[in-house]
Formats: structure tokens, C-alpha cells, sequence
């Protein structure tokens, strides 16, 4: 499989192949097939393929093969797996220059069982080419494998990931609000690699203009912020792209895949929520792990150009574990919704699976085949492009979020605006450098009939500029001051808003500006809840209305009214999906009144009445917060969350 | 492949399961501890057994103090935390990295968790009596006639846990294996150790982890020979029996 399509199996169950005795092996694997497992997932702890007497690994794969099970391998190193250093040999994180830091100056590490560690830098030149020795030492050993046993193979597929990137983030910073400082290595190493970069980059001619001392305006103390965002972003590109380079050698004539793991235990966001559950025996921060489920799922990341499969890592040996049927429940399905209905989905340790019971897991397989069959999908209803997905984003972002929820997209790669087939809105995080490669090519997007949110923007080059004058000389503009001033331009189908920051811009203007695009690019906000407390998650149906998945992530009863922008027709979403004939529907309204259970997940099926859906076409939303309108709480816009 | 460290075996077997806040009194609910992280005086981290006060993120500890009503408040200082963590990373498995948190957080005072009596004895006086070097073979039996059963091994040089594990009893044969004494002699020569054995019954082992005197209750179980020594000692024994006639 390669990535960009279909992800088969949004549920993949870990076995960790080394824990297993070898002669048991064909035994563990025949149980798991009497259980209706066929395909599974494991991770290739480094040092466990460095200690590999006795050909572990290929004996797992040949028991697989023997039993037509097919596997994903994920080969690149993460966190969260039953191995001391999560897999990484000793002596290569034993020493400080081999070790990242965060922008506190402090080693990042992660907190897990079987023992906290330092996480590697990939900037330093010995864990590097140790690191990519042995992806070589593990292609060397595919490679034979499909030479000589090329039937073994034919069910893995081969899985990189975005590795430790992501949690190279202070803690302190985290704890606040989850990604919140510029993320990355500030290590030594990182830092020479850095100041290279940045030279490189900037000797490109856009830069140097209008005079060669322009450069300086970029590559100054005060771009500092910028250019590490984008250092950081394009170094991971690089690792992403190398790592994939190593499998070209020899075995690559196998599936590979790119996805993104993440595991919430071993966020930074996470980490005093650890220490106090270690010190003091809490109870772990529930509301914490839901909030980065949300924050990962907000978030794409891109490899060689497409999208990544973004799945959420249910560790064996972290809290998840020791929660109350119900939490655990909770957590799963709002990571197998977010992101299974984005390509992703859920990794959980085997053991863990079957302790879910059997109904739960029966319901749990029910949406997981809707997923991958893509009969229920998360639109991507407004993009934001940032410079660096794990560093902060700018102001506009959160009021996008607020606005959107689940159906805002954050990105950090052009390619993936350009190929993302529903978002009508792009806005354009005020900290990207905007050359005029990107104008050129974000206005050819918007020209079919999209909206493209564009910062007056001090990182703009001057051919950018100069391109940007042109597109709003053919154009008619209207020049409008709502929540922030900012010039509305006609381009082609679509349209064009330029806006300008103040500098004391206050969080009202904000949202009124977000609200502004969304109107402009008809993007409806179609439903809303009372109830602060509670969330919700729409997907999009293959046939007709949408999935609307109310949720309760507290340990008390919500009862919350559902407020449409139209009269809607509100049924189960189990009958409505398992019976041929439609189920009996509430009559058709715009408000409900439901009560969602404790950490409870209600699947809805919403269809819009007939001559709601011609209307729906050209809605427009003008919408205020619940803030700001308390008096009007009948409008959805109004009561939102 | 044995892993050395076990988490989730050592998990199951000696960390207590967390005590639900349902089953304390309201008494204790009203006075029950806040515990902070702080940034300079910024609040970073708020965790309470009972409520969610997650809303106190965010702010600082002057402005919510009034709030907090009876609650105690346990406060750490951000840095402090990460050097303390950033420590306890150099120690080699998470259960010495947590037990040094423990002992520089000193906030062991919270009524639903202590130490396992088993690994407390290890790490305490056991030390001081029992050889530099030896092994553990725990074997927890469960259901009628002791059909299931799991087996756990651990190690302990110097007065300090090295390893835990699940044995790899496959070279010895199913029926061998079942046997504890041969399990035993078999451990003891593969890792040239003295090796004690200690058969339970999985359920009592369960409670003994939240029993006040959990020796007593052993000793108990012992005389009552559901519980065993393989080989049985009398040194081992009279040590316990020491240990429950103090109520320890």
C-alpha cells in the first residue's frame, strides 16, 4: 500500500513478536486467528534487531506467512513500546551529544514504562549514522528475505513513521496549552545544522531582493522564531524522505506506508500529569489524553508529498490501561472516529482489544468497517497553513478550531491544500514565509471557486509582492472592517481576502474575522450544542445526510440540546445503517434535547429535509459566538463551543 | 527473548490497582489533596483524587488559593520536577525511576497508595539478612486445583531489584514446569543463584496488597498451607512470623 490510499484496518492490534517464545509463536498466532484476527501490527525494536541471534524476526514473519496473516511493520523508532529505551539501543542515547533538546534547553525524554529515557537527536552525527545503519542492517534483511522467500513478504507492508518530531517539545510550554512553544532540537548539533540551513536556504535569489543586503532582513535574530519553524519542518521532511531512500536499496520492491503515531502518554503535555500519578497515586488526567486525541487529529502531516496516516498508539505498559471500562471505551472510539475517518485509525495492544468486551469491540469493528470502506469521512470543511505542524500556530487558528472543530485542518505542506478535495477555505498562518511560488500557486487553487485568507505579511519576498499588486490590479476589491481590516478580491471563481494584523488585536476581532471567511466561503456551521461540556464529531455519509456523533468526555451526565441551522431529520445511526427500511425519524426540527451518558458516545444519523437540502446550497453563515450573543441562544452559531 | 524488565507483568503483580474515588468517605472527599505543579507561581499541573480542576491551569496559585476551601495543597516547583525527572531518567527501570520520584516528592502521605510489602521488604530488611544475591520464583495459582497459574521471576543483588520477569520454562517440558520445586533447582542453575520459591493463591495475593498488616496475613496463609515455600525454609518462615507477630 502505498500512502494516499485506502487505509484497510483503522483497528490494528500490537504484537510485540519478542516477547513471544518462538516455539509458542505458531500457537499465539492460530489463537488469534480462532479470535478473527488476520491482519496485526507490530514494531521492530532497534536493539531487538541488533541482538537478533536467532532470526526472531524472520521466524515471526514466516509463522504469519504460513497463516495467510497479513502485518504492518512499523520499522522506525517511537515511543511507547514494551523494550527498555523504547527499543533504542543504550549506548547510542547514553551520551549527551547524542540528545535532543527542547526550546527550555532541557533533554527531551519520555515518561513510559518499562523506563523513562532522552529522546536521540537526528542531528547528531553519531545517533545518525548509527540510525541509518540500521535501517540499512533491517533492509539487508528484508531484501534476503524477498529474495529468497519472496512469499514471506507478500503480506507486510512496510511502515515508517514520523518518530520522535513531535515530542521534541518543553513540557512547561506543553502543560499549558499542548503545542504551544516552537517545537524541535535545539541541541548542539541541531544548532550547527541550523545555521547551515538557514545560509543555504536564504542564498536563493527571492531573497537577495531588492538589494543582497535584503537577505539580512531574513536571516536576522528576530526571524529567529520563523526560521526555526520551518528548520524544523524541512529537517523532518528530510529524515521522512532519507529513511524511505535506505528501503529503495533492497527491498524495495515492498508495500511501504507512511503514518504518524501518537501517543498521547508520552506527550510533553502530558508529562507532570505523569509525575503526580507516580509521586501521589492520582488518578491519571482523562480530560487531558481526550484533549490530545483532538489536538493530534486536528493536525496532518505529509510524507513524500501526500498525506500520512495518522493513527493514535494505545501503549500496554502506559495509564490507558489501568482506566475504567467506560474512560477506555471513550478514548478508543473518539481516536478511531477522529482519525480513522481521516485514513487513520488506532493501534492497541492485543491484550488490551480483548479486554474491551465483546459487544464494545463488535460496535467498535461496526464503525471501523464504515471507516475503511469510506462510508463514513471527515471533511475537511477549512485548512490552515502553518509553517511547522507540532510548534504554535497563530491567533486564527484557535477561532478557526472553535468554529470548525473536527473539521478544521491544520497542515504544514502546500501539496496537501492542493490536493485536498473538499476545503473551501484556506487561511494562511501569519509566521509563513510567502514567496511567489506559493502565491502563484495558492491563487490558481482559490481561483476554482475558493476562498484563500491571506496575512499582509512582513515575511512576503518582494517578487511575492510585486505578484501579489498584479492579482489585485485585475481584480474588483472591496475594502471591509470586520474584526480585522482586510481587502476582499474576486480571483477567477473564488476569492481572495488580504488582511492585516494589528499589533494589540483583541480575541473578539479574531473571531469575527474567522466568521467573516467562513461566510464568504459559504462554509455552514450546521449544528451547535448547548452544553459546553459535551463535543461532537460529524462525518460525512457515501449515501446521503451525515453521522453526527454526540460526546460526554466527563464523569457526569450532559444533557445538551442539538441546535441545527435547519429543520433536520435526527434517527440512530445503527438502524439507520443496518435496516432496509428507513427507521422512524423524529419529525423534522432544528432543536433536540438529548442526555449523553458518563464518557458515552451517541451515533446519530442526520438527513436534511428535502427542501433544506436546495436552501443548504446557498446558506451562508453569519455567525456570532455564544459569548457575544447569550440573548439569542435559538441560533446554533450562537451556542457554540 | 526474556526481557529483563517485565513493566507489564511487574504491574500486574505488584502495583496496587488504584482505589476509585467512590469508595472514599465524604469526610475525606471535602480535605481530599490538590496536588500542583508550579511555574513560578503559575499554575502548570492541577490533579485531585476527586474532583477536576483542570480549570486552575492557567492561573496562579494567589488568585485561586481562596477557592481551594479544606482541600491540602502539595505544590512542586516545575524545575525542581523536570531535574528530579531528568535524575531518575540515569536509573535503569521505570519502577527505581518512580520509587526515586517517591522519595524526593515525599508525597507518599496519600491513604490509597504505598509500597508493595514484598518489594518494601526487598529493598528494606531483607537486605540486611538475606544473601547478596538471590532469586524470587513467584508462582500465583488460580482457580479450582491450581489448574492456572503465572509464573514471575526476580532477581535482587546488592539489596536492589535487577530483573523481573516471566521465566522461560519452555526447555523444561509442560509437566516439569508444573512442578515448583524443579522450577526452582532449574532457575537456580540457569542463573547460578539461590532461588526461594513462594506458591499463593492468585486472590489472597490480590488482597494482600491493600491488607494494614499484609505479613500477618501471610503468615497466616502459611500455616494454613495455602500458601508455600519451595524449599520450604525455616529461616524464611521465622522471618515472617517475626515480621506478622509485629504487625509490620
Amino acid at each position: 500500500m502505498m500512502v494516499g490510499e485506502v487505509n484497510r484496518y483503522p483497528i490494528q492490534l500490537l504484537v510485540n513478536y519478542w516477547e513471544v517464545r518462538p516455539a509458542l509463536m505458531g500457537a499465539y498466532l492460530d489463537e488469534l486467528i480462532c479470535r478473527g484476527v488476520t491482519h496485526i501490527a507490530s514494531f521492530v525494536p532497534w536493539q531487538a534487531l541488533e541482538s537478533d541471534i536467532s532470526h526472531s524476526l524472520p521466524r515471526y514473519l514466516q509463522s504469519l506467512s504460513e497463516r495467510n496473516m497479513t502485518i504492518t511493520l512499523i520499522l522506525s523508532p517511537e515511543v511507547g513500546i514494551h523494550y527498555p529505551n523504547s527499543g533504542l539501543p543504550k549506548d547510542a542515547i547514553s551520551k549527551s551529544e547524542n540528545l535532543a533538546q527542547n526550546s527550555d534547553q532541557t533533554y527531551a525524554s519520555v515518561h513510559l514504562p518499562p523506563n523513562a529515557h532522552s529522546l536521540p537527536s537526528f542531528f547528531s552525527p553519531e545517533f545518525s549514522k548509527r540510525y541509518y545503519g540500521f535501517l540499512g542492517k533491517l533492509d539487508g534483511i528484508l531484501g534476503d528475505l524477498a529474495r529468497n522467500q519472496p512469499q514471506l513478504l507478500d503480506k507486510i507492508t512496510l511502515t515508517l513513521s514520523g518518530s520522535f518530531w513531535k515530542y521534541y517539545r518543553s513540557p512547561r510550554q506543553a502543560s499549558r496549552k499542548p503545542f504551544k512553544d516552537i517545537a524541535g532540537d535545539y541541541s548542539t548539533s541541531a544548532g550547527l545544522a541550523y545555521r547551515q540551513q538557514l545560509d543555504q536556504f536564504y542564498q536563493q535569489k527571492e531573497f537577495n531582493e531588492p538589494s543582497p543586503g535584503s537577505v539580512n532582513k531574513w536571516r536576522g535574530k528576530g526571524q529567529d522564531e520563523i526560521n526555526r519553524r520551518w528548520f524544523q519542518r524541512q529537517s523532518e521532511d528530510v529524515f521522512r524522505s532519507r529513511s524511505l531512500q535506505q528501503f529503495k536499496k533492497k527491498s524495495g520492491s515492498l508495500r511501504m506506508q507512511e503514518m504518524e503515531i501518537f501517543t498521547p502518554e508520552a506527550d510533553p503535555a502530558y508529562t507532570y500529569a505523569k509525575f503526580l500519578r507516580a509521586v501521589a497515586g492520582v488518578p491519571l488526567d482523562f480530560a487531558k489524553l481526550s484533549r490530545l486525541i483532538d489536538e493530534a487529529s486536528a493536525r496532518q502531516s505529509v510524507a513524500q508529498g501526500s498525506a500520512t496516516q495518522a493513527f493514535v498508539h494505545w501503549t500496554q505498559m502506559g495509564d490507558f490501561g489501568t482506566l475504567g471500562d467506560a474512560e477506555r471505551q471513550f478514548l478508543f472510539l473518539k481516536a478511531l472516529l477522529l482519525l480513522g475517518s481521516q485514513g487513520g485509525g488506532v493501534l492497541i495492544a492485543e491484550k488490551d482489544w480483548f479486554n474491551f468486551s465483546a459487544s464494545f469491540r463488535a460496535r467498535a469493528e461496526n464503525f471501523a468497517r464504515l471507516l475503511s470502506q469510506k462510508d463514513l469521512r471527515l471533511k475537511n470543511r477549512a485548512l490552515y497553513l502553518t509553517s511547522h505542524l507540532w510548534s504554535q500556530p497563530g491567533l486564527l487558528w484557535e477561532h478557526l478550531l472553535k468554529k470548525l472543530g473536527a473539521e478544521a485542518r491544520m497542515v504544514s505542506s502546500l501539496d496537501l491544500v492542493l490536493h485536498d478535495p473538499d476545503a473551501n477555505l484556506l487561511i494562511v498562518d501569519s509566521q509563513v514565509v510567502i514567496t511567489r511560488e506559493l502565491i502563484l500557486k495558492l491563487s490558481a487553487w482559490a481561483k476554482s471557486g475558493r476562498v484563500l485568507v491571506l496575512p499582509k505579511s512582513s515575511l512576503m519576498t518582494e517578487q511575492a509582492k510585486a505578484e501579489l499588486e498584479s492579482i489585485s490590479a485585475q481584480s474588483r476589491r472591496i475594502e471591509v472592517n470586520l474584526g480585522l481590516p482586510y481587502k476582499l478580491h474576486a480571483l477567477g471563481e473564488g476569492k481572495l481576502i488580504l488582511f492585516e494584523m494589528p499589533d494589540n488585536v483583541g480575541e473578539g476581532q479574531l473571531e469575527t474575522f474567522v466568521t467573516a471567511s467562513l461566510a464568504v466561503a459559504e462554509v455552514e456551521i450546521q449544528c451547535a450544542l448547548s452544553e459546553r461540556r459535551a463535543e461532537f464529531i460529524p462525518l460525512s455519509r457515501r449515501d446521503q445526510g451525515y453521522a453526527l456523533f454526540l460526546l460526554n468526555g466527563t464523569r457526569q451526565k450532559v444533557v445538551s440540546d442539538l441546535i441545527f441551522s435547519q429543520d433536520v431529520s435526527v434517527s440512530d445511526l445503527a438502524a439507520s445503517l443496518t435496516t432496509a427500511n428507513k427507521p422512524t425519524q423524529a419529525l423534522p426540527a432544528n432543536r433536540f434535547s438529548l442526555e449523553i451518558p458518563i464518557c458515552g458516545i451517541l451515533p446519530l444519523a442526520v438527513e436534511a429535509t428535502p427542501e433544506n437540502i436546495a436552501r443548504a446550497m446557498t446558506t451562508r453563515a453569519t455567525l456570532t459566538s455564544a459569548k457575544d450573543a447569550p440573548s439569542a441562544p435559538d441560533q446554533p452559531e450562537n451556542l457554540w463551543n | 527473548m526474556e526481557l529483563t524488565y517485565d513493566w507489564n507483568s511487574f504491574r500486574s503483580i505488584f502495583v496496587p490497582a488504584h482505589v476509585a474515588p467512590a469508595k472514599l468517605s465524604e469526610k475525606a472527599k471535602a480535605h481530599a489533596p490538590i496536588y500542583l505543579v508550579l511555574d513560578q507561581g503559575m499554575i502548570l499541573h492541577a490533579t485531585s483524587e476527586v474532583e477536576d480542576v483542570s480549570h486552575l491551569v492557567g492561573q496562579t496559585l494567589e488568585s485561586v488559593k481562596s477557592s481551594l476551601h479544606a482541600h491540602a495543597v502539595v505544590q512542586y516547583d516545575q524545575a525542581q520536577v523536570d531535574r528530579w525527572m531528568s535524575e531518575a531518567s540515569a536509573l535503569p527501570h521505570y519502577f527505581e525511576q518512580t520509587e526515586f520520584l517517591k522519595s524526593k516528592a515525599k508525597a507518599e502521605k496519600w491513604s490509597g497508595y504505598r509500597k508493595h510489602f514484598l518489594l518494601e521488604a526487598i529493598d528494606g530488611w531483607w537486605a540486611k539478612i538475606l544473601p547478596s544475591a538471590y532469586g524470587i520464583f513467584l508462582r500465583l495459582e488460580s482457580g479450582e486445583g491450581a489448574h492456572s497459574f503465572q509464573d514471575f521471576f526476580l532477581v535482587v543483588r546488592g539489596g536492589r531489584l535487577v530483573s523481573f520477569h516471566k521465566p522461560d520454562l519452555s526447555y523444561m517440558g509442560p509437566d516439569r514446569c508444573k512442578q515448583a520445586s524443579e522450577v526452582v533447582k532449574y532457575l537456580s542453575r540457569k542463573h547460578l543463584l539461590p532461588v526461594q520459591g513462594v506458591l499463593a493463591n492468585q486472590t489472597e495475593w490480590d488482597a494482600w496488597l491493600f491488607s494494614p498488616a499484609p505479613w500477618k496475613e501471610v503468615a497466616a496463609s502459611l500455616r494454613a498451607n495455602r500458601t508455600r515455600f519451595v524449599p520450604f525454609r525455616w529461616s524464611i518462615a521465622t522471618l515472617m512470623a517475626t515480621r506478622a507477630f509485629f504487625k509490620v
